[in-house]
């Protein structure tokens, strides 16, 4: 795949100022090769140390815990601020991309998932700020 | 000897009614609750081939409703094994009874048990526990768990990262409300 394919973009509609974003499809484990899978927005956030997907997904594919950890929001500093979180693993794909297997937890809005750096650093990210542009590739492309 | 089977889709349902009515083994039978509240129970039966027949049709009855995993709730399931067993085959019921703990809290409760030595052998990667055991581990988390999945499939089981260091995970971001004017 040559690197300036555009499989990621910014949005302008769920996020303002624009935000880097890609579609995500999530499919069970169990049916990989579901021609129906849950598709969304999915945020590419460098701020999340692991990607989240609405709980309603996490219900929906009937997901299977694999951890717990504990996790807190950007203000989050003494111990209180930090709770418990499950993880589920899942099937990841980025249309054109070799699927992954990542760990997830939930989040309560539905409007889009978020992209952590659990599966960003193993893209390879340009940013195209001025221009709304964002490319990505990954190491390991479908060919 | 004792048949251990744990479902955990419909597919291996009709290999298991089928082997259940060819089998006079005991037979335990093993369910799981919603991936939201992992618990098990345990089932044991000491079978004649007539009397399998009678569970695989419970079974294939229970595999027709609307389920993703056997055709009922947990607890549907349950009272229906509950007052259908005992009813038709009293003396085969061996027990019936809640399992203590899920194939996850298991394995939770064996690496906090094991976490000193777990770490020596594993510190930074992610490692697959099973059956009071570590089935694989790799530091890439879907390496490890593709070969899980071909392993076993899939199922609720502990995965941690492994590492000694204490872990502070955030979310960085902040995000303003949502508003509905700016939904596409």
């Amino acid at each position: 795949m040559p690197p300036d394919i555009e499989l990621s973009y910014y949005s302008d509609q769920l996020f303002d100022p624009p935000a880097p974003a890609v579609m995500v499809e999530l499919r069970s484990p169990d049916y990989p090769n579901s021609a129906d899978p849950e598709r969304l927005v999915g945020l590419l956030d460098s701020g999340a140390f692991i990607s989240a997907i609405p709980e309603t997904v996490i219900e929906k594919l009937h997901l299977h815990k694999i951890d717990e950890i504990e996790a807190g929001d950007y203000n989050a500093e003494e111990e209180k601020d930090f709770r418990t979180v499950p993880v589920y693993w899942i099937h990841l794909t980025v249309p054109y991309l070799e699927p992954i297997w990542a760990r997830v937890i939930p989040k309560k809005p539905k409007s889009h998932a978020t992209v952590g750096r659990n599966v960003i650093n193993d893209w390879l990210l340009t940013l195209d700020g001025p221009k709304l542009k964002a490319y990505l590739k990954s190491i390991t492309e479908i060919t | 000897m004792k048949t251990k089977w744990a479902f955990t889709e419909p597919r291996n349902f009709d290999d298991i009614a089928s082997t259940i009515v060819r089998s006079k083994v005991p037979f335990e039978l093993l369910t799981r609750r919603s991936t939201r509240r992992p618990m098990t129970c345990g089932l044991t039966l000491y079978l004649s081939s007539g009397e399998a027949t009678l569970l695989r049709d419970f079974l294939v009855k229970a595999l027709h409703a609307d389920n993703w995993q056997l055709g009922a709730t947990f607890e549907q399931l349950v009272q229906l094994l509950a007052e259908y067993y005992p009813l038709a085959c009293p003396e085969h019921v061996m027990r019936i009874e809640p399992a203590t703990k899920s194939a996850f809290e298991e394995g939770k409760a064996y690496y906090e048990r094991n976490k000193e030595s777990l770490t020596r052998r594993f510190e930074g990667q992610y490692i697959a526990i099973w059956e009071s055991d570590v089935l694989d581990s790799d530091a890439s988390f879907s390496s490890l768990a593709q070969r899980v999945y071909e392993k076993i499939g899939y199922v609720s089981i502990y995965m941690p990262f492994v590492t000694s260091k204490r872990r502070v995970l955030r979310f960085e971001s902040p995000e303003r409300r949502w508003s509905k004017a700016n939904a596409p």
